[in-house]
């Protein structure tokens, strides 16, 4: 009897010394610690602090952009439209939240604002001609020039795959096998069910084999 | 027993990045070892996932970078990006609150529909005279044989508790104006639902005399029907017949 009611009053104090970290934010890692506090300084106006949380998902906001977008123009504009409005919206980020998370989705939003607002110009073959140049003006050696111009074609081609698929489509595709998001959080970000989700990169996935197929054999009759 | 290749065809885009749950992905697995053709299937998927793979973007480098930030930076100081109050709104508004919200109104109207239908009076004659006779009150007219006359015209009977009376009257006078000259139009007119329904003494600046209206109403045995007869004091008697007939 006596040893029941100390394991219970254990238990107890176990939990008490959960929330207590919980509510102190001690669970969290000395990173997330870091980030919450610049999120609460951001809040309160503090452009620096804003600017070091910005430094801190820069290459990951403009990635994601571009591989929803598919150039590197309208990733930089969508990547600062995405900026302006997690500043905007701060207030409504609560702190146990999952702050990349919730930065994913303001960048899918942005970015299906953006294609939206630009319509689906095609600008392929331009921009590839002209990201292929770029490209292999960096790329000093010329043995690279040869490489280079390959991965250019090889994006450009992946580019004309994707943009087959249809916005949420892509997106969930992008977030999945691209940024290697687990589905339920795929499917949180796009606010969506799970089997949604799977169905729609099931559906993805095929559209872009059948593309490839396509353009291979293409490539075996020329 | 295995699975048709036609299912595993389905699954087989899931399998190839582990996004099935155990169950699954070991009916695929076990198919998979059985069948060529879906064997082959999966190499082809595995291959175009690979492609997919090589999508990478390019090395964005930091004077991009820093353009990019620079530019959200000047966007902060230059304006106010705080969130309007409907921005702020719309920022709630989440398919599944939308649904819920929308669920919600409907049950209101709903209810409201209900209550006003159900509390509308005479909405159903024969409750009211089955609960007359329960309390032991004579029928009422047309239960006696006492029919309202057939020529009384619609108009001049009305309910006591109809919303909009004062049409009624309007409507009488209209007609009433349309039988007469030009000139006594302009009177009926100014007299009539003033004078017909408030009995307010006219204006005493007025050039024109209105003329004075008479009312007569008649209760009938319903409580809820009483019919209201107007017409000019000064008619002839030739007008003043009676509108509802006795038999």
């Amino acid at each position: 009897m006596m040893e029941a009611q100390e394991e219970q009053a254990m238990t107890g104090e176990v939990a008490e010394t959960l929330r207590m970290i919980n509510g102190a934010g001690l669970s969290k890692t000395p990173a997330e610690r870091t980030e919450a506090s610049l999120i609460e300084r951001a809040r309160s106006g503090d452009h620096a602090a804003f600017e070091q949380l910005m430094i801190g998902h820069q290459r990951k906001v403009i990635a994601t952009a571009w591989r929803l977008l598919g150039n590197e123009d309208d990733a930089r504009d969508a990547a600062q439209e995405t900026f302006i409005k997690v500043y905007k919206y701060l207030g409504s980020y609560k702190a146990d939240q999952d702050f990349g998370g919730w930065l994913y989705r303001i960048v899918v939003n942005v970015c299906h604002d953006h294609g939206r607002k630009r319509g689906q110009r095609d600008r392929l073959l331009s921009f590839a001609d002209d990201r292929a140049a770029r490209q292999l003006d960096q790329m000093a050696s010329a043995e690279n020039i040869e490489a280079a111009a390959i991965q250019a074609q090889q994006r450009a081609l992946i580019e004309e795959a994707l943009k087959t698929l249809s916005k949420k489509e892509r997106a969930a595709l992008v977030l999945r096998d691209l940024e290697g998001l687990p589905t339920e959080e795929v499917a949180q970000i796009l606010g969506s069910s799970q089997a949604t989700v799977r169905s729609q990169i099931a559906t993805a996935r095929a559209k872009i084999k059948q593309f490839r197929d396509r353009a291979l054999r293409q490539k075996t009759r020329g | 027993m295995m699975m048709a290749c036609t299912r595993i065809e389905r699954l087989i885009p899931l399998y190839v990045e582990g996004d099935l749950d155990a169950d699954a992905t070991n009916a695929v697995r076990a198919h998979v070892n059985e069948c060529e053709a879906c064997r082959a299937l999966v190499a082809e998927y595995e291959a175009s996932q690979g492609w997919l793979h090589s999508y990478t973007p390019p090395d964005f480098n930091e004077a991009l970078l820093d353009r990019m930030r620079l530019g959200v930076m000047r966007a902060l100081q230059e304006q106010s990006v705080r969130p309007t109050f409907f921005e702020r709104f719309a920022l709630l508004l989440t398919p599944r609150r939308i649904i819920a919200a929308s669920a919600v109104a409907l049950m209101i109207i709903a209810a409201l529909v209900f209550y006003t239908i159900n509390r509308r009076p005479n909405a159903d004659p024969t409750r009211e005279e089955m609960a007359r006779q329960e309390s032991g009150e004579p029928k009422s007219e047309s239960q006696n044989g006492l029919q309202p006359p057939a020529e009384a015209p619609d108009h001049i009977i009305e309910r006591v508790n109809h919303p909009r009376p004062k049409r009624h009257a309007s409507r009488y006078l209209a007609k009433l104006n349309r039988q007469r000259s030009p000139h006594r139009i302009g009177q009926v007119k100014q007299s009539d639902s003033v004078q017909a329904r408030d009995n307010r003494p006219p204006a005493p600046d007025e050039s024109v005399e209105p003329r004075e209206m008479l009312r007569i109403e008649l209760q009938t045995a319903d409580p809820n029907i009483r019919i209201i007869w107007l017409a000019p004091k000064e008619t002839d008697t030739q007008e003043l017949k009676p509108m509802i007939e006795t038999r």
